[in-house]
């Protein structure tokens, strides 16, 4: 069975990244645009995972350093490409 | 061999009882992967700074090809060939330095200098001069259909009122950001017998001028053929030894690629064997590295002309 919840949850998180995605479009020419736009990215997706688990009701911390570890990890990748550090 | 057969298993499956995720995509190894990227951070920039001209950013763009192409374009076109000049390249070199230096990329300065500045300043004595530009180009065909592909620049190209041209290809840092400028200089030098005549361009991004410079025609005519031995090709970009941003570009996409593939495995795996996790969700993390995979491609899409 579909369950919605979870779906309108997936929703939001889509619609998120997809934005994120849409700025780094529009700012293709600008390295520091286009980072800011994946670092608002990633910020949306740990608060996204924050807010899924705990309506889940299973938020731990080791759930919360994930999200955070991978995120770190794409941020770091795109700044070392565009040369922004 | 079945000691190998777990290891690999261990390091590209989860866990069959507890479900807890392949070694490759645990925490632990996300804490080594940004200690090795910190790591590779560190070291490209100390070599940066010890050893410059080792890493950096290359591109293959040269103003021979760009000459070599242009003239092809002309000649598909029933119009002359243009003759590469000297002058014209040195003024094409002094207007992307100026870019770099003054962090724009545009017909006309900040400061309001046009593109004619820079041709008066080499003492280039024209009738007729036009400017193409282009960056974030990484070879000399691309620039090219690029400009091809826009009116005002394919209009420049074509111009018959063209007889020389001059080009200047650079690297340098433009708004923080390390990329090739590209600059394309046509002009016409006056002949002693021809009157002066004063035409403004129409458009704001025209590329063409027509106007009264007074002074003696003495263009020295340099061929890509080398008939002169001092001709000479300004702006070409020095080439470092290791082009360290395509190359870590096309590492992080495979690598990112390759995290997410991973997930993938993890979620396939755990359906299949119905396996109970107590970790994030797989699928928002495949579509956050997915985001973040096309990002790192939209990097790559080259070009802009202007």
């Amino acid at each position: 069975m579909l369950d919605w919840k979870h779906l309108t949850h997936f929703l939001y998180l889509a619609l998120g990244l997809l934005v994120s995605l849409l700025s780094a479009y529009y700012l293709r020419f600008s390295p520091s645009g286009q980072f800011f736009s994946l670092a608002f990215g990633v910020v949306y997706y740990i608060l996204w995972g924050v807010t899924h688990h705990y309506f889940e009701g299973r938020l731990s911390s080791s759930i919360i350093l994930e999200y955070i570890l991978i995120g770190s990890f794409i941020i770091l990748m795109f700044a070392l490409m565009v040369g922004i550090v | 061999m079945y000691f190998i057969a777990s290891i690999i298993a261990e390091a590209f499956l989860p866990h069959s009882k507890t479900g807890r995720r392949a070694k490759l995509i645990r925490h632990k190894a996300f804490a080594h992967y940004i200690f090795i990227l910190l790591v590779f951070l560190l070291i490209s920039r100390s070599v940066n700074v010890a050893f410059p001209g080792v890493l950096g950013y290359a591109s293959d763009i040269k103003s021979s090809d760009l000459l070599k192409f242009t003239n092809e374009e002309r000649r598909k076109n029933n119009k002359p060939v243009l003759e590469l000049n000297s002058d014209l390249s040195r003024a094409a070199e002094a207007k992307a330095r100026d870019m770099f230096k003054n962090d724009y990329w545009a017909h006309v300065s900040p400061k309001g200098t046009e593109p004619w500045y820079f041709f008066n300043s080499v003492g280039y004595d024209y009738v007729y001069a036009g400017e193409n530009l282009a960056k974030n180009f990484t070879d000399s065909k691309g620039v090219v259909n690029a400009w091809m592909n826009s009116t005002s620049h394919r209009d420049n190209i074509l111009n018959q009122n063209y007889t020389q041209i001059g080009f200047a290809v650079v690297n340098g840092e433009l708004n923080g950001y390390k990329t090739t400028l590209v600059v394309q200089f046509f002009g016409k030098p006056r002949g002693l017998s021809e009157k002066p005549a004063v035409i403004d361009s129409a458009a704001p991004k025209a590329t063409q001028k027509v106007e009264s410079v007074a002074g003696a025609n003495k263009e020295e005519i340099f061929t890509i053929e080398g008939q002169n031995p001092s001709a000479r090709l300004t702006g070409e970009a020095s080439k470092p030894f290791v082009d360290i941003y395509a190359f870590s570009r096309t590492f992080l996409i495979v690598f990112a690629l390759f995290i997410s593939f991973m997930f993938g495995l993890d979620f396939w795996y755990s359906s299949k064997l119905g396996l109970a996790k107590f970790s994030g969700h797989t699928l928002a993390h495949i579509f956050m590295l997915l985001t973040a995979v096309i990002s790192l491609a939209l990097i790559m899409i080259p070009g802009k002309v202007g």
